[in-house]
């Protein structure tokens, strides 16, 4: 990485640090939404369809597996729209400085990818006091996934939509997303579901924590998404920063 | 250079003169909104101007004429739908609104914009030592953009602007927010620079501080005209070179001649 580039994700990170609200919230909500709901439902088991074969699963392990990309899909969601909307008014100043268009995606993609890092690694951390993955390796990597994911929709979101309206949707999204159309307790999800974000990424997450295998069709469907949002991300924030 | 077009040096190209800094040329700029039964906004119509090296320009308007527009595509920050704009050397723009990075430090907002223009770190220093001298904010050095005065955060933005000593200094309303000490100081060094060679444009609203400029601008209804402080011949509401004309420029030339500082003044009372 040139100076250029390390300077600006230092200051990012530096940026990030100093937004307590931020921060509170990246401990907060992964011990809120996956603690309380691991503890709210009974000691049963669910049926539920993982990779095509519906198995029953205790529900307290379901919780905390399902509830895990539903916190990351939201927190990453809002770093990234946090990033993009407090940096964007500057960023064309720093572009017409000397930062070429490479130095300052490379930037953020940078800083963004750290901050859900952070996002991944605190929910995991809360998820696997309450159950052991059965595959941890590929649970946490299709849990940065979808993190990856709905990060890079939130820079989107950050550019194209205001503060308010922006935190809406990437607070709705997730829900409707992971929550109703990727649930394994459901059956029969309409085929137009697989289009959605998380779809790829929680099947792979959903069977590393559940089963011993690893779908590689799954992983590499989430992987494509997310490199396709990047360059959709890459281009909208390329314009958004763009000068002469 | 056509810059309707993506893709131009911000930096630029040397004007065939040598002399000039930044030139604009017949610029249009209308505001189009992609929703229905919203109207599109004309801003700028066949704009033209011309910044020299050591000259101070200013550039006045009503509130809403387009002031900002302009700075913002000679600056090279926002895209004109037609005309030329030519700049020569490094650029330093100062925007109306401090655009800033509001939980970086002074400190760090010299050392990121420094790094971005490709300064060392001791040059980093010495810009930084030189302008929280020059403008009074040394002791805020620690303190982050936030939660700074709106003045103190405004010597941030100029700075920004200055710190990598360009030959193109592009100000707009730089001095909102300055006490009385500031606002002599930063004329001081606008002059300092002016002796440098470098050119300066300036928005501003104080009609009394027209005879510090070289040459005003006055922006309305898109056109921008131009009369050159304490030069009689310069006084007239005859078209621009964008052939364009306007009545408002009469009245804008009494007033201000009525109005104006001292060079103004002196060469009115020789005409009389």
């Amino acid at each position: 990485m040139n100076r250029r580039v390390t300077t600006a994700v230092r200051m990012g990170v530096r940026e990030f640090r100093r937004t307590p609200v931020l921060l509170a919230l990246l401990v907060f909500l992964p011990a809120y939404i996956i603690g309380a709901f691991v503890l709210l439902v009974p000691d049963v088991d669910v049926p539920a369809t993982i990779d095509g074969t519906r198995v029953a699963v205790p529900m307290t392990d379901f919780a905390a597996a399902f509830m895990t990309p539903v916190t990351v899909a939201i927190l990453s969601g809002i770093v990234g729209l946090f990033l993009v909307q407090t940096s964007q008014a500057a960023d064309d100043r720093l572009r017409l400085a000397g930062y070429t268009a490479t130095d300052l995606v490379v930037s953020r993609v940078g800083t963004l990818g750290l901050g859900i890092v952070v996002v991944t690694m605190a929910s995991v951390v809360v998820a696997v006091f309450a159950f052991t993955p059965e595959s941890t390796v590929p649970f946490v990597a299709a849990t940065l996934l979808v993190g990856l994911t709905y990060g890079i929709l939130g820079v989107v979101v950050g550019i194209v939509l205001g503060r308010l309206g922006g935190v809406y949707v990437m607070l709705f999204s997730p829900m409707v997303d992971v929550l109703l159309f990727q649930n394994p307790l459901a059956t029969d999800a309409p085929e137009w579901t697989k289009l959605l974000p998380s779809h790829y990424a929680t099947n792979a997450l959903f069977d590393a924590a559940f089963t011993s295998s690893i779908d590689v069709w799954d992983f590499g469907g989430a992987v494509a998404y997310t490199v396709g949002l990047l360059v959709i991300g890459v281009l909208v924030f390329y314009q958004a920063t763009d000068v002469e | 250079m056509n810059g309707a077009s993506k893709g131009d040096d911000a930096r630029g190209t040397a004007d065939s003169s040598g002399d000039t800094v930044v030139s604009a040329n017949s610029v249009e700029k209308t505001y189009d909104s992609i929703l229905p039964f919203t109207r599109s906004v004309e801003v700028l119509d066949g704009a033209t101007l011309h910044v020299e090296r050591g000259q101070v320009v200013g550039i006045m308007g009503e509130n809403g004429s387009g002031k900002s527009t302009l700075m913002g595509i000679l600056a090279g920050v926002l895209d004109h739908d037609a005309g030329e704009v030519e700049r020569a050397g490094p650029i330093g723009w100062c925007p109306q609104e401090p655009r800033l990075y509001d939980r970086l430090t002074v400190d760090e907002t010299f050392q990121l914009f420094g790094t971005a223009y490709g300064m060392s770190d001791d040059e980093i220093v010495d810009a930084r030592a030189w302008l929280t001298d020059v403008l009074d904010f040394e002791r805020f050095r620690d303190r982050q953009i936030r939660h700074l005065s709106g003045g103190n955060r405004q010597k941030v933005n100029l700075s920004v602007a200055l710190m990598h000593e360009p030959d193109l200094l592009l100000l707009d309303e730089p001095y909102t927010g300055f006490d009385w000490e500031t606002f002599l100081a930063f004329w001081d060094l606008t002059e300092e620079l002016r002796t440098r060679g470098v050119g300066v444009a300036i928005i501003s609203h104080i009609i009394n501080e027209r005879d510090r400029f070289d040459v005003v601008y006055e922006l309305h209804e898109g056109h921008l005209h131009r009369q050159e402080i304490g030069d009689d011949d310069g006084l007239s509401s005859e078209p621009t070179d964008d052939d364009v004309a306007c009545e408002r420029t009469a009245s804008f030339i009494d007033e201000a001649g009525a109005g104006s500082g001292q060079r103004a003044t002196a060469g009115q009372e020789e005409s009389e």
